[in-house]
């Protein structure tokens, strides 16, 4: 078992997500960058649908009350084993009463914290992916404790993975033309394609960029929306939809991310900048 | 017209893909290929896309797939064939279906075409199927002199995709040249074959070549493809006009977004379900899941199993063929408890004033239509549901709520609706219906679905109370009936 003797500042269990359900109005949700998330598990030995931990910007704090082992991947928020500060990407033994906190953040948004076997959570409509009214919580709170399998035999190699840094500096997003895109002008199209964004508000729904684009045309019939769907709104706000997205919407889809792109975006933070760069779909 | 047959049933497992396209199918049946599985799943396609069936014995070699000649007695022989096309048969039955025709496999096809005491004995083995199915052989080979003799119902057999030797037999695969790829090569082959009844050799010679049926191998990398461009271009097995709706879009790189005309009635409805229910029913395992909304349809496919431009066509042509044994999903009638009383129409008295109607004109209105559910989305749960009274139409509210009551009945612009959950909103509330629309405990969480009706029916603040500790009980039953 893990105690949240912190939960920081959003932390939630998640796995790939939550499929088949969209036709009732239920969001696909699951982890953010499934790149890092599925690399946690692989170095686990785990099925890389496994529930990890997805931690945003500043980290919680971790009790363990049994010995594991553990895996952090992704964004770097210093994270440290009683007080010694410990590497990413690699397997971390873990002891009974051993203690996890996390400190500054040096580069990206959400780390993933797998465990071996993965964290034993009740599945709620086949995924373990935390989503308000589906399961019973949100986030997780302080004082949360959640299970995972005891492993005493900690026979491992120390292998460090150095994945590629690419997906922290690449500021280039890939993306395939929306149902909607045709019907933006000429000088739309150039303005969406050449402007270098920022990114404004930002959460598990939806990533806003505050440049504006001229917008002249009407909302379309409520028709189904997908993460990496970028709607226009009617004040001309570019909305980048993501995990925890409705399964629909009324606003025109001008653009969709490819996957990867899903993974770079969900690393940037407040006033990040990106681009778009156009690809074709096969 | 042209006819193309396929082997199915060996494994390849693309067949619904197929057999929209195809005429006629040889099933193997446990000789190289094939078991009880395989064969009940591929007789079943085949009826519903109206496919004939042939049955596909070979010599009963699993391991070498057929492909090699085995010494046999006399009897085993005729044992083994007659015992894989009986197999076949007793399928073909409990489907309710018919056997048309037998094409020996593999080694089996080509020692036929070529030795007259295997011939005759493949003849004397399928000797009791004479009158009963047609017998698949190449032209101008041994097995079809001892056929033609003995009154078999020959159809001549031509390889679409292969290159013949002068002697008519198919390059060996070993070869390079054995296998034609290129769409247009394969065009100009069978274009020679049916119009001129030549083919053109691989030392460039014009051979007299008769074909009824052209097979195409199902298990060649582009097979989907090669069906396709022929299906367009040969006009084969019933190529209809195109029609105006739906559009077809690419959402993504493994999606796909069908869209009809943008006018919310009940017709459009029925033509996006219709189809929806279609694909599911055809079973095609390319797709991954469907996602349906209003006027259109996103359908999510295996992209390492299909391109966009195939997955495409495949869509158009499930689009055209009419089932007939297509029966519509029960749509069923909900009467849905709302109460109306002030503390929960808070904003009742807004909408009489702006609307210039009294409250109970706007209850009498907003609980005399039958709405259908168009979707289900936003919220899980939630129904986007067709038909409010124009009265009612009225502009959401300047300023959205943060927290709006789950149950909360709402009217935004020409929509009515319930919240199932507390959720943010900008709709004006006129009741509050004491029922769960999500329910993660059930196998369906969500009672209704797109094409059903929902009627509200007024109670009040007694009866919502009684009602509510049902629900909570898990006492309560919500009324409805057949719609159609």
């Amino acid at each position: 078992m893990l105690e949240f003797l912190q939960s920081g500042l959003y932390t939630s269990i998640q796995d790939l997500g939550r499929f088949g359900y969209r036709n009732y109005g239920v969001p696909i949700a699951g982890v953010m960058d499934e790149y890092h998330a599925k690399l946690a598990n692989h170095i686990l030995g785990n099925d890389e649908n496994d529930a990890v931990l997805e931690i945003t910007l500043q980290g919680p704090y971790l009790y363990f009350y049994e010995p594991t082992q553990i895996v952090l991947c992704g964004a770097n928020l210093s994270p440290k084993l009683n007080k010694e500060a410990v590497k990413l990407n690699t397997i971390l033994h873990v002891r009974k009463g051993d203690q996890l906190e996390f400190g500054a953040r040096i580069y990206g948004v959400r780390t993933y914290l797998g465990v071996k076997k993965g964290f034993q959570i009740e599945k709620v409509l086949n995924s373990c992916s935390f989503y308000d009214g589906i399961t019973k919580k949100s986030r997780v709170e302080n004082g949360d404790f959640i299970k995972y399998e005891t492993v005493s035999h900690q026979i491992s190699s120390n292998a460090t993975i150095a994945p590629s840094k690419e997906i922290f500096q690449n500021h280039q997003l890939n993306v395939y033309k929306g149902p909607e895109f045709d019907l933006l002008s000429q000088k739309q199209q150039e303005q969406l394609l050449n402007t270098n964004f920022s990114i404004g508000l930002n959460n598990r729904m939806a990533y806003q960029l505050n440049e504006l684009l001229e917008n002249n045309f009407p909302s379309i019939i409520t028709s189904a929306v997908l993460p990496g769907t970028i709607q226009l709104t009617p004040s001309g706000k570019l909305l980048v939809l993501l995990k925890d997205c409705q399964t629909t919407g009324g606003y025109p889809r001008i653009l969709q991310l490819d996957e990867i792109s899903i993974t770079i975006l969900s690393q940037k933070h407040t006033k990040d900048r990106v681009q778009f760069n156009m690809i074709s779909t096969s | 017209m042209l006819h193309i047959n396929c082997d199915v049933g060996e494994g390849v497992d693309n067949e619904e893909i197929l057999m929209p396209y195809i005429n006629a199918c040889n099933i193997a049946c446990g000789g190289h290929a094939g078991d009880a599985k395989t064969m009940h799943k591929v007789v079943a396609l085949a009826k519903k896309f109206q496919v004939e069936i042939g049955a596909h014995p070979s010599y009963p070699d699993r391991e070498n797939f057929g492909r090699t000649s085995i010494d046999m007695t006399e009897v085993e022989f005729i044992k083994t064939i007659q015992k894989q096309i009986s197999d076949l048969e007793e399928i073909v039955a409990v489907h309710d279906a018919e056997i048309t025709h037998i094409k020996p496999h593999g080694a089996l096809y080509n020692d036929v075409a070529k030795s007259e005491e295997k011939a005759e004995l493949f003849l004397k083995a399928i000797a009791k199927y004479k009158h009963k199915y047609s017998l698949y052989i190449p032209y101008n080979s041994v097995i079809e002199k001892v056929a033609l003799q003995q009154n078999f119902n020959v159809y001549y057999e031509a390889f679409a995709d292969r290159n013949y030797n002068d002697v008519l037999t198919l390059v060996s695969r070993k070869k390079s040249n054995a296998v034609l790829t290129e769409i247009g090569e394969i065009i100009k082959h069978i274009s020679s074959i049916k119009n001129d009844e030549k083919v053109q050799t691989i030392s460039a010679r014009k051979i007299m070549l008769k074909s009824d049926t052209f097979c195409v191998h199902s298990d060649t990398k582009n097979a989907i493809e090669i069906v396709q461009q022929l299906h367009t271009h040969f006009n084969t097995k019933n190529n209809i006009q195109k029609t105006e709706f739906p559009h077809y879009k690419p959402y993504g790189n493994s999606g796909i977004l069908l869209t009809w005309e943008a006018k919310m009635t009940s017709e459009m409805l029925d033509s996006v379900l219709d189809f929806n229910e279609r694909i599911i029913k055809f079973y095609i395992k390319v797709i991954i899941e469907v996602i349906q909304s209003n006027n259109s349809l996103l359908i999510i496919y295996d992209k390492n199993k299909l391109n966009f431009k195939t997955f495409k066509h495949l869509l158009e042509r499930l689009y055209l063929l009419k089932s007939d044994n297509m029966k519509r999903q029960t749509r069923f009638c909900w009467e849905v408890p709302v109460c109306y009383a002030t503390e929960f129409g808070i904003d009742l008295a807004e909408i009489a004033q702006k609307n210039k109607l009294e409250i109970d004109e706007i209850i009498r209105l907003h609980t005399a239509p039958k709405y259908q559910i168009f979707s289900i989305g936003f919220l899980p749960g939630f129904l986007y549901l067709g038909g409010l009274d124009k009265r009612l139409h009225i502009d959401r509210k300047s300023a959205p709520r943060l927290a709006v009551k789950k149950g909360a009945v709402g009217i935004g612009g020409m929509q009515t609706g319930i919240y199932p959950k507390v959720s943010p909103g900008g709709w004006q509330i006129i009741g509050n219906s004491p029922i769960n629309f999500f329910d993660i405990s059930k196998q369906n969480p969500c009672f209704a679905k797109a094409g059903d009706f929902i009627k509200f029916v007024p109670i009040s603040l007694a009866e919502y109370h009684e009602i509510s500790a049902a629900v909570s009980s898990g006492n309560y039953e919500l009324k409805s009936h057949v719609e159609c």
